[in-house]
């Protein structure tokens, strides 16, 4: 999922502050689309009791 | 008797900050085409490899010591600590930390070539430790300074032994043992602070988190520089937590985060962060100034 053209991008920054808003922004955004899918997918693997057990704990 | 389980509101926002600059700082990691400068020092690196690192080295100061701050302090329960309750407490584990390290490392195996979440691994062992360590304390019945002797003595064999096991080769699946010190002394704080209340209060002292904040900073950048200090790697984390935690307290992110009480409560944090600001404004322009005329 990350982009490698944007880690080029942000490579390329001679600006501090450019540069760890690119990075916050960027990152922020994938992480946001990450968490909310890794939620999906937890609350239907929790249905099954077994799934749930072996890599939940639950 | 098992203390009556509560909810604690702002535990979620440590959590959620926690899992966001995780994944934050690998998502960095994974789409930088070259990632070797990110383990040297910045003294090392060119501008545009500082430019790229400041942050990424910023998260992981202390991202997973938050993580298992937040599981000391879920642990603590003031119940009689005797065989019968370890060993339920260690099933507990086992089913809860244990097995899902199993099978998600054979998962792991399969997709990715390497065993295992490794924090699953230390956060077993830490866990393990502690509550070795409280039924000693328990069956002992020593008081408040015993204790914590008890603990600045587990600390210390912990970092002797992870000092000593670094200079072997180890496999991949257990490269971060030797972090287990620094992460058992994390584990601990939230531990603590769930334990005494008092330190807890003392913590959340506006005077007392500015000098975390600023110490925080002033260790972080002593870290990445040439001078080589001991154990900053154990107390850099720790810093940036209590901060975090009083933070998060005080703001009550869960039920007032756009009430007005919140807003009172965020002023006292307004001078901190504004000469924050302004240390961490002259630490880069000092760093410019250095490389500019190095």
């Amino acid at each position: 999922m990350p982009f490698h053209e944007v880690g080029v991008y942000i490579m390329q920054q001679n600006n501090l502050f450019m540069s760890v808003t690119v990075q916050i922004t960027y990152s922020m955004a994938i992480s946001v689309v990450s968490i909310f899918l890794s939620i999906v997918i937890a609350n239907f693997l929790k249905k099954n009791k077994i799934l749930s057990k072996l890599l939940f704990g639950l | 008797m098992e203390q009556i389980k509560k909810y604690y509101p702002y535990l979620d926002g440590l959590k959620g900050i926690a899992i966001i600059l995780m994944v934050m700082a690998h998502v960095i990691a994974w789409s930088l085409p070259d990632i070797h400068f990110l383990q040297i020092r910045f003294h090392e690196m060119i501008p545009e490899e500082f430019n790229a690192s400041f942050l990424w080295k910023l998260i992981y100061s202390f991202h997973m010591p938050l993580l298992f701050t937040v599981s000391g302090f879920l642990f603590y329960h003031s119940t009689t600590y005797n065989w019968g309750t370890c060993l339920k407490m260690l099933r507990k584990r086992i089913v809860r930390i244990l097995l899902p390290y199993v099978v998600t490392g054979g998962l792991m195996i399969f997709f990715r070539g390497y065993f295992g979440y490794w924090f699953l691994q230390i956060l077993f062992i830490v866990n393990v430790i502690v509550v070795l360590e409280y039924m000693l304390i328990h069956y002992l019945k020593v008081g408040r300074l015993c204790e914590l002797i008890l603990h600045l003595t587990t600390y210390c064999s912990l970092y002797a032994t992870c000092r000593f096991i670094s200079h072997y080769p180890m496999p991949t699946e257990l490269n971060n043992i030797t972090g287990l010190d620094g992460y058992y002394m994390a584990f601990m704080l939230g531990v603590l602070l769930r334990q005494y209340p008092n330190l807890e209060k003392w913590f959340c002292r506006a005077w007392v988190s500015f000098v975390c904040l600023i110490l925080y900073v002033t260790l972080f950048a002593l870290q990445n520089s040439s001078v080589q200090v001991p154990l900053v790697g154990t107390f850099i984390p720790l810093l940036a937590i209590a901060f975090l935690y009083a933070l998060c307290k005080v703001c009550d992110f869960q039920t007032s985060v756009w009430g007005g009480d919140c807003c009172l409560h965020r002023e006292k944090f307004v001078r901190s962060l504004y000469i924050a600001c302004i240390f961490r404004n002259a630490i880069s322009r000092g760093w410019c100034i250095y490389y500019a005329t190095k």
